[in-house]
């Protein structure tokens, strides 16, 4: 199969974008042309001072009808050609259309005097914004036959081997062009639709170029800083090693656990404590900044949101066996649409919220995950479980950072407390929303539960 | 009294734990990496278990404790971390710790003490 896809093109999302917007242009154009065409025919002969013969009438009716005809094909068909090089995509769509709008306007010029007749402007028109789409070598072959078949028409006319069927009213005195006035029309004809589709050509390739390279310097810049910003967090976590251990020493000194300490000395050592306490301040300052930033850039890629939960559930199988506790994925989704987010941010931030589900859940209970969109443009992801909830007055405190519930608190469940707040920055990082309640949905009086709500925007495939 | 197995790889620390424990009477058994202390585990069946994450081995604090549990080891452990706090990152995605409680460094010897007697006291 004819390759058409340049091999610069890999950043196809873009790339395909803008096939796609220029294949609907062109569908909207031929409908314009349509009505132009009516007009011309039907309204022209009233408001201008020409004619068409019954042929000619005829003839450019059938025509507009075929494009016509054509056009609402291809308007119908695109949404199913796909993007993927390789298959018969979008591409070889506007080749087809290409091609099928070059012999309809022949058709058109040879009806309305060929040399005499003003439509062949509109392959210029043509050729040019083709040239955008398609590669070099097929513009230039479609461009060089159209010229040569138009040259053929225009001397097969003079020669009288074509009749010419000319608009009656446009050339009232009608005169024999010399041979060499058609030579210089065919002439500078060809010229200009091999110069104009040369320039469209190449300065669109170089505009396409130069689009993708910046993407690539996007990703590569984001890239750079995710390595500097793990590697800056690598270093302070590092610095922060030993400061740990000095503090615990001077910790043990402080409490005499060692024997007695003069209180001069003490003083003495407490104040060293307070200076090392203030460096590690500022490393976990630097350590939280590093976070945001590593947020910040966070990638974005297509999701399938089943294929994450699954393998979600897989890895928290093993843990919530232990309590035995059932998870449930029930999706309830009526489309299925993709979520365009930073998978690992986004497992991190599910994970936490299963997690912390299994963590506080009770014995032999149920965790329920539900996938639901009750809008058309945003999926609703909600965790269900049957745990110890979370008393009423906290459900939004528990979102700050290193809070903890205080019946989480009571009981010494494991937990840093800071699980709630960093899913809250990642869900509203990927502009969604995350909403807490309690008790769920299957809570009881003794185990109340609680119910996270996230909700996420989700994508169409791009027009 | 209560066997508490202390891992991590920082001898400073390990020694700050163990003092701080044995002046309340708990017998102490330490490891400075993930192996020897799965090891100590296995022979000398502590009551509780003190775990650094250990970010730097292969085989990490997180992975030890996952092993544990796999093996239905259910010996409280205490967790040390230095940086769960402030980034809360380093617990990797889709994974759970099976830890029963977190102690963040700079370790506070009150705070360790009550979470140990916690924990000892818990079953």
């Amino acid at each position: 199969m004819l390759k058409l896809v340049p091999e610069w093109a890999h950043h196809y999302d873009e790339f395909w974008a803008a096939i796609r917007k220029r294949n609907l242009w062109f569908i909207h154009l031929r409908y314009i042309f349509f009505i132009i065409l009516l007009l011309f025919v039907f309204v022209g002969e009233y408001f201008l001072d020409f004619r068409f013969t019954d042929l000619q009438f005829r003839a450019i009716l059938l025509t507009a009808s075929y494009i016509l005809i054509y056009n609402v094909i291809i308007h119908a068909s695109r949404k199913h050609v796909g993007c993927e090089p390789g298959k018969f995509n979008c591409m070889y769509l506007s080749l087809i259309q290409t091609v099928l709008d070059i012999s309809a306007l022949f058709v058109l010029i040879y009806y309305t005097g060929i040399i005499e007749s003003p439509l062949y402007m509109l392959f210029i028109f043509q050729t040019v914004i083709g040239s955008m789409i398609l590669p070099g070598v097929v513009v230039y072959t479609i461009t060089t036959t159209t010229c040569i078949v138009f040259i053929a028409m225009v001397f097969l006319q003079h020669f009288d081997y074509l009749p010419s069927h000319l608009i009656i009213g446009l050339t009232p005195n009608m005169m024999e062009h010399t041979f060499t006035y058609d030579i210089l029309v065919v002439t500078i004809f060809s010229f200009i639709m091999l110069c104009s589709v040369y320039l469209a050509n190449t300065i669109s390739r170089r505009l396409y170029k130069r689009e993708q390279q910046l993407r690539d310097y996007i990703i590569k810049i984001d890239e750079a800083e995710i390595t500097k910003q793990r590697y800056i967090m690598g270093v302070v976590h590092e610095i922060k090693s030993p400061i740990n251990a000095v503090q615990s020493i001077l910790d043990l000194v402080i409490n005499k656990y060692l024997g007695p300490v003069t209180p001069e000395i003490e003083e003495k050592l407490k104040r060293a404590k307070s200076r090392s306490e203030e460096s590690l301040q500022l490393i976990n300052n630097v350590l939280h900044i590093s976070k945001l930033k590593l947020l910040e850039v966070s990638k974005k890629e297509e999701i399938a949101l089943t294929k994450v939960m699954h393998t979600l559930l897989d890895k928290n199988y093993e843990t919530a066996s232990i309590k035995n506790i059932t998870i449930k994925l029930s999706d309830k989704r009526k489309r299925k649409k993709i979520i365009s987010a930073d998978k690992t941010l986004l497992e991190l931030a599910f994970s936490n919220i299963i997690g912390n589900s299994v963590k506080y859940g009770r014995q032999d209970g149920t965790i329920l995950i539900e996938l639901n969109d009750p809008l058309p443009d945003s999926v609703q992801i909600s965790v269900h479980d049957d745990g110890i909830g979370i008393p009423t007055l906290e459900v939004t405190t528990v979102f700050e950072e290193f809070y903890r519930a205080s019946n989480a608190k009571k009981k010494s469940f494991e937990g840093s407390g800071l699980g709630l707040s960093l899913v809250k920055e990642i869900i509203e990082k990927q502009k969604g929303s995350i909403e807490l309640r309690s008790p769920s949905k299957f809570g009881s009086e003794q185990f109340p539960g609680t119910t996270v709500t996230i909700t996420l925007p989700t994508i169409e495939l791009r027009e | 009294m209560a066997l508490i197995a202390v891992i991590d790889d920082d001898p400073d620390i390990i020694e700050a734990s163990s003092l701080v424990l044995k002046s309340k009477g708990y017998h102490v058994v330490t490891a400075t990496n993930p192996d020897d202390g799965y090891k100590i585990i296995q022979e000398k069946k502590p009551d509780l278990i003190i775990l650094d994450v250990m970010m730097d081995e292969p085989d990490d604090g997180f992975f030890l404790a996952q092993k544990l549990r796999r093996e239905k080891i259910k010996t409280p452990i205490l967790m040390y971390t230095s940086v769960s706090k402030t980034i809360g990152m380093e617990f990797g995605a889709g994974e759970m710790v099976p830890v029963d409680d977190f102690v963040e460094k700079p370790i506070s010897p009150d705070e360790l003490l009550s979470k140990v007697h916690f924990l000892l006291n818990k079953e």
